[in-house]
């Protein structure tokens, strides 16, 4: 078994265990009384690593976009296929949308049931609150549909791969702002916001024990994640491969 | 996990909230998020195994045709 194979079996190994060990502890564990939000603070388990496993993904995406520019430069030799690379940052790009709609929605229902809790179902701002993290997550939603859109827009490939690369740099590069920023500078429902805590929770009365099911929970979704990104990025190269087998082979029997 | 199961019969009468997490309701909770989560990655599981194999069929394909 080689040094690939073993990190292979690792992190998936590790994204079943800890997250089984997330959904479990996190509906045991002594949580700090509040008022406000009662037993549904337990959400914060499932709810934040969605946002943590959202940005790797859309980092590993923007990796692979540099990567691509870098191997499209003229002036280097090919070291591997343009598409392959395409593909990749396709893929990472369109599993942290998952987690970006998993986080929202796990945001929505959370909100819905405290601070909005007297708001009849019928009115929008029993879902909707305007929060800043909240805004800037919808905002990186649209953004992302939007690198989808462009994508759909060209049907030369090598094209396609290099324009969405750019746009893809420039994407992830809100991500900063939007979650980073932005939040820290406006008051909201998040305990972090205005600069009250920091984006790990530091500073927001989370106790000990519940981080030990905090930042187990943030790895076991990222590697989630990532095992979702493994198949993906798999399942379309070798599709991508097998078009061009087929092709070569037609081409092959036309020739004769 | 002893700790873990301590804090079981605590959490069991806490009243703060009269919603899902206050009652024995949370076991009903679990049990779904359990089976989502069990039936999610059963599909990671076989997913990988028949790309694996499909990886496999092909590189031999490639290898007939070299």
């Amino acid at each position: 078994m080689n040094g690939k194979q073993i990190w292979n079996y690792t992190y998936k190994g590790l994204a079943i265990a800890l997250v089984l060990y997330v959904l479990i502890a996190g509906m045991f564990v002594q949580m700090p009384k509040n008022d406000i939000w009662g037993q549904t603070s337990r959400n914060l388990f499932y709810h934040v690593p969605m946002w943590f496993s959202m940005l790797a993904m859309m980092f590993i995406s923007v990796f692979y976009s540099i990567k691509l520019l870098r191997e499209l430069d003229p002036d280097r030799k090919r070291t591997i296929n343009p598409l392959i690379l395409d593909i990749q940052a396709r893929e990472a790009a369109k599993v942290g949308v998952l987690f970006n709609i998993l986080g929202l929605a796990t945001g929505i229902l959370w909100s819905r049931v405290t601070w909005n809790e007297n708001i009849p179902s019928t009115e929008f701002a029993a879902w909707w609150n305007w929060d800043p993290i909240q805004v800037s997550a919808l905002v990186a939603l649209l953004i992302y549909g939007a690198y989808f859109l462009l994508r759909s827009s060209f049907s030369e490939a090598e094209q396609r791969g290099k324009i969405s690369a750019v746009y893809n740099i420039f994407a992830a590069a809100t991500l900063i702002p939007l979650f980073f920023i932005v939040p820290k500078l406006l008051e909201g429902l998040h305990p972090t916001s205005g600069g009250k805590g920091s984006f790990v929770m530091r500073g927001t009365g989370m106790t000990d024990e519940a981080r030990l099911i905090f930042y187990p929970g943030i790895l076991g979704f990222t590697f989630l994640g990532l095992w979702l990104f493994n198949l993906r990025h798999r399942a379309a190269q070798l599709h991508l491969k097998l078009a061009d087998w087929i092709a070569e082979k037609q081409y092959q029997s036309e020739k004769n | 996990m002893n700790w873990l199961f301590a804090r079981q019969s605590w959490f069991l009468q806490t009243q703060q909230q009269e919603w899902l997490f206050a009652s024995d309701k949370v076991y009903v909770v679990l049990a779904v998020l359990l089976v989502i989560f069990l039936l999610v990655a059963l599909y990671l599981v076989l997913t990988n195994k028949k790309l694996s194999e499909l990886e496999q069929k092909f590189t031999e394909l490639e290898n007939k045709d070299a």
